[in-house]
């Protein structure tokens, strides 16, 4: 009986070593001096030093990056949640033809590789003049993000009880009354799971940013990371404070939310 | 609650801080923007450069415009905001051979307006600067490769290659050094540096006078052959074909390579005895040659330019003028050690000091200076020449096979080109009005398609108490159905349209003329395609095999109560959300031949000396196929999860009671039932893998030489590396398509009702 409980134990444990590794590696050569950098590495540093920080925030600039991310992520996130919901609901609770196709619609959409969609964005945004502007960003990451909360928000409002909206519905309150007084307090903690997950998503982007985007003052976070890459020399240290520095708010989001998230996620794959 | 209340706030101030950034297009007070080196001694002299420009220009700020430091990705950066219309930065640092690329897509200004004066410059360097008659660049400070030689090891620089290759296998004997000769290698514009000053040695051309490929002649095949036997005498190192020229200075400056080939830059560091083993016993010379050619030294270096749609030329050009005058030059030289673009200053008394070589040497390599060819295409033409070497280099094809299909390779994109013909006219304005019309018609065509179906929905079939619903249901759907069309569906029609059309945004002058199936027809027979189809399968089925049995094993491992589960859950979703490229560059640095995974290689003795994991296509797929299993297994591993956690108890229970062992009842009852929930991982996985660039991007690039391409990264280079619009567009059509088929032929194999499911 022992063994058996052992096993899952030892498991548990080296999958967690293995999920966390590289990136307490990352944490102490962040913190290491930059002339010690390259040389075999201790697991517990002899030196630690915030010079990469430092430079990161002053010489770097990182601010704007990540206030970048901040913005186009959370309009997007926004649209998205909103529009999605709506459209969810719809999905969900209504009942009218023509369900399978715009489910089939979304679903096809979704997979639609992201470099497709690149071309034709960059000329669009470019004779409307929206390179390296807000809108340019959101409007090409609502290609990904708006299917993604629509299938999260679906199926969370699907496994939402019906009991309530039916009760008063009988009770004479109109479809949208029903909506705003009694599903909306319900479905709170899913949408929220839905905002949460778009949100990572659209955080971690990459490709139209790089593509979409000319200056700092428009890159994201994970942009402006691939780009420090020296002509002869490349700035290590530097590169890993600012991978722990996007890291740590993410990190922070999984951390406080892990439930729900990993409700959302796997909600709408298996159905109960 | 809270949490929202928070982020809520936190876009709020961002906002605020956002709306007083201007971006690219308009500022209150005018300012000047310049993109160049910024790195470490560069970044300091420039700042006080710029700052004493300021001091004289008090009504304009002088601003920086960072740019990766890498050759490469500025490159494609520039060539991709430059296309855009970007008006900054009005500055740029250019690498000598774009300035006939950009010159000819009319991206930056002549100078001639200016009436610079170019006596004073180097006549070679001044002629790598012009195109069809103009001057577009002013030259900042020469780049000329060249032979570093350990003073203490060989008594004076050898003349010829023979030579060379004599002294080295002496040294190498008599004194134990580890290494000959050490050079860059890799796949990357530095090979073809390299190959540039063998060729000089031989007397061949990449381009000769009258424009015509010559990579393919007797001595061009000789100087890649002599490359090779450096290899075959033991005097060059097999990892040379991973070195960019970091590595080649690290291995030189630890003593342990009798000769090296490399950029002015390294003498300084080799200098330091703070850092250096062989301060102060380093020499330096033009590159050697044979009885046909002559010493050559690969022109490289850097020149300011002005963009074309600067708002501030004549300012801009105050600055190019200033930053190119002798004295910030000389300043530039004193504290940088970067080599003057200015014959007077080398006659400075003070130079041999700043250079830390002796201003007579130094004028010698650089009267040796042999520009790359100066071509618009310069770059697509180098692309292809530098696969070729490579590939001769890591032993996959003889010399002259290789550089025979160079040669084929590059003609063709000369004749596609059509190089050297008319001025560029101006651009097509086709490309504008197309996308704006395309939408507009989008937009009709999805409330005309929602205005039908509505009416049919209520009158069809619907009971009266419901029509309200299905009207709501409408109400609800258009907006989000409207958005996705918009964003999703009329870009790929977009992409079709453009797929039938040649349109090479940086040759204007070939216009947009419609070819139907001609681009599908390249891509079909480009050998690049092939092999970034087979990358693609590699990672592919290698990474979605390895999360699935990865996931498998961790979902079982976690399906169990304990107190720590939503910690461990937490950890392990980590990895999950963090951005692609933070993963890839944490899995980078552990793979670095000084990394962990090397150290700890090393300690247990499965390896006897470093691994250079990106310099060999099969070792290079390690990293990146295990950074994405390490990333995305604990999705994998949640959604089985689920499964397992909605597989009925007594099922088991009752399988047990009949004496079933703990792996009849997983093979029997567990897997069976869980197949849905792999089923719908194994398609998200293996649509994402199909779709890989991030990884790809901050791994490996794509090498070595192109081993690791995977299709989506080679169209992200045809769109906006080489600007092959309609090109790109094909290739980006068949990624569709080939995610489109692995996604119906899934649905079919694994017969899951995800879509009845959800209309429930």
């Amino acid at each position: 009986m022992r063994g058996r409980a052992l096993t899952p134990l030892i498991a548990t444990t080296l999958m967690v070593i293995v999920a966390a590794f590289p990136l307490y590696w990352s944490l102490v050569s962040s913190l290491t001096p930059e002339a010690q950098l390259l040389e075999p590495a201790r697991f517990v540093p002899r030196t630690i030093t915030l010079e990469h920080y430092v430079r990161l925030f002053e010489e770097r600039d990182f601010w704007t990056p990540i206030r970048n991310s901040l913005i186009v992520a959370g309009v997007t996130t926004l649209l998205s949640v909103l529009l999605g919901s709506l459209c969810a609901y719809a999905l969900a609770r209504l009942r009218f033809r023509g369900k399978t196709p715009i489910l089939a619609f979304i679903l096809a959409v979704s997979m639609f590789p992201q470099i497709t969609i690149v071309p034709p964005m960059y000329v669009l945004l470019r004779s409307l003049g929206l390179i390296n502007s807000f809108p340019g960003l959101v409007l090409p990451y609502l290609t990904f993000a708006m299917p993604l909360a629509i299938w999260l928000l679906t199926s969370f409002f699907q496994q939402l009880p019906r009991d309530l909206e039916e009760a008063a519905m009988v009770d004479g309150a109109s479809r949208i009354r029903t909506l705003v007084a009694i599903v909306l307090p319900l479905a709170w903690p899913g949408v929220a799971t839905a905002a949460i997950i778009t949100f990572i998503y659209c955080w971690n982007e990459f490709l139209f940013a790089l593509s979409l985007t000319v200056g700092p003052d428009r890159q994201t976070v994970p942009v402006a990371i691939a780009m420090f890459r020296g002509q002869y020399q490349v700035p290590w240290g530097e590169i890993l404070a600012a991978t722990l520095v996007a890291t740590a708010p993410i990190a922070l989001l999984v951390l406080a939310f892990q439930r729900r998230i990993v409700r959302g996620l796997t909600a709408g794959a298996v159905k109960g | 609650m809270r949490a929202f209340h928070v982020v809520a706030l936190a876009l709020g101030v961002a906002s605020v801080l956002g709306c007083r950034d201007e971006g690219v297009n308009g500022a209150d007070s005018p300012v000047l923007r310049i993109s160049a080196s910024a790195l470490g001694k560069e970044g300091d002299v420039l700042r006080a450069q710029l700052a004493r420009f300021q001091a004289n220009h008090p009504d304009v700020r002088i601003e920086q415009h960072p740019t990766p430091d890498s050759a490469d990705l500025r490159h494609q950066l520039y060539v991709q905001w430059l296309n855009a219309g970007a008006v900054e930065p009005d500055v740029l640092q250019l690498d000598v051979i774009w300035t006939p690329e950009f010159a000819a897509a009319g991206w930056i200004l002549p100078l001639d307006r200016f009436s610079p004066d170019v006596s004073a410059f180097f006549p070679r360097i001044i002629d790598a600067n012009q195109w069809q008659g103009s001057l577009f660049a002013l030259p900042w400070f020469a780049d000329v490769g060249m032979l570093y030689y350990r003073t203490d090891l060989v008594a004076r620089p050898p003349a010829t290659f023979d030579e060379l290759f004599a002294q080295a296998a002496n040294a190498q004997r008599e004194h134990g050094i580890e290494t000959g000769f050490v050079w860059q290698g890799a796949r990357y514009e530095g090979l073809v540096t390299t190959y540039l000053e063998h060729l000089g040695a031989t007397g061949g051309r990449i381009l000769t006078d009258e424009g015509a490929i010559g990579v393919d002649s007797d001595q061009s095949v000789a100087a890649l052959q002599l490359m090779l036997r450096g290899f075959a005498e033991g005097i060059t190192p097999a990892t040379v074909a991973s070195y960019h020229e970091e590595e080649a200075r690290l291995v030189f400056q630890n003593g342990r390579a009798v000769f090296m080939r490399n950029w002015p830059y390294a003498y300084a560091l080799l200098d330091d005895p703070a850092q250096s083993k062989v301060a102060g016993r380093v020499g330096i010379a033009p590159m050697p040659r044979m009885a046909t050619g002559r010493p050559t030294a690969a022109l490289g270096g850097s020149q300011l330019a002005i963009n074309a749609k600067s708002r501030r030329p004549d300012l801009a050009y105050a600055l190019v003028a200033f930053l190119t005058d002798e004295r910030q030059m000389r300043e530039r030289a004193q504290v940088v050690g970067q080599y003057p673009t200015r014959p007077a200053l080398l006659d400075d008394p003070q130079m041999s000091t700043f250079l830390r070589a002796p201003a007579a040497d130094v004028r010698r390599v650089i009267d040796a200076a042999e520009p790359r060819p100066v071509t618009p295409i310069y770059t697509e033409l180098s692309e292809r020449l530098q696969v070729e070497l490579h590939r001769a280099l890591v032993g996959q094809k003889s010399a002259a096979a290789a550089l025979h299909d160079a040669a084929a390779e590059m003609r063709i994109v000369i004749e596609k080109t059509r190089v050297g013909e008319s001025a560029p006219r101006s651009e097509s304005s086709n490309g504008r009005m197309l996308p704006l019309l395309g939408l507009a018609i989008a937009s009709v065509a999805v409330i005309a398609f929602v205005a039908i179906a509505r009416r049919r929905a209520t009158r069809v079939g619907s009971l009266r108490a419901k029509a309200p619903d299905v009207r709501l249901a409408w109400a609800f759907v258009t907006p989000a159905l409207l958005c996705i069309s918009v964003v999703a569906v009329f870009p790929l029609a977009w992409t079709v349209w453009e797929s039938l059309h040649n349109d090479d945004l940086r040759l204007p002058w070939t216009g947009r003329p419609i070819v139907w199936l001609a681009n599908y027809a390249e891509a079909v027979v480009d050998p690049r395609v092939g092999e970034a189809v087979v990358h693609t399968a590699i990672f592919t089925i290698g990474a979605v095999t390895l999360e699935i049995v990865c996931g498998l094993l961790c979902a079982l491992a976690l399906n169990r109560d304990y107190r720590a589960r939503g910690l461990v859950r937490a950890v392990l979703l980590i990895p999950w959300a963090i951005p692609t490229v933070v993963a890839a560059l944490v899995w980078n640095f552990m793979f670095q031949p000084v990394g962990v995974t090397n150290q700890v290689l090393l300690s247990i003795g499965l390896i006897d000396a470093p691994l250079v994991w990106f310099n060999y296509a099969v070792t290079a797929w390690v990293p990146i196929i295990l950074s994405d299993v390490w990333k995305t297994t604990p999705f994998v591993a949640l959604l089985l999860l689920a499964g397992l956690q909605n597989i009925d108890e007594t099922l088991l229970e009752a399988a047990r009671v009949d004496g079933a062992s703990a792996w009849q009842q997983f093979w029997r009852i567990t897997l069976p039932l869980l197949k849905p929930a792999i089923a719908v991982a194994l398609l998200f996985r293996a649509l994402d893998a199909v779709r890989v660039f991030d990884l790809i991007y901050v791994l490996s690039g794509g090498g070595p030489g192109t081993s690791t391409e995977p299709i989506a990264f080679y169209t992200f280079n045809a769109l906006l590396q080489n600007l092959r619009f309609g090109y790109g567009s094909a290739l980006s059509v068949l990624v569709f398509l080939g995610a489109f088929m692995l996604a119906i032929a899934f649905m079919r194999v694994m017969s899951t009702d995800l879509l009845r499911g959800h209309a429930r």
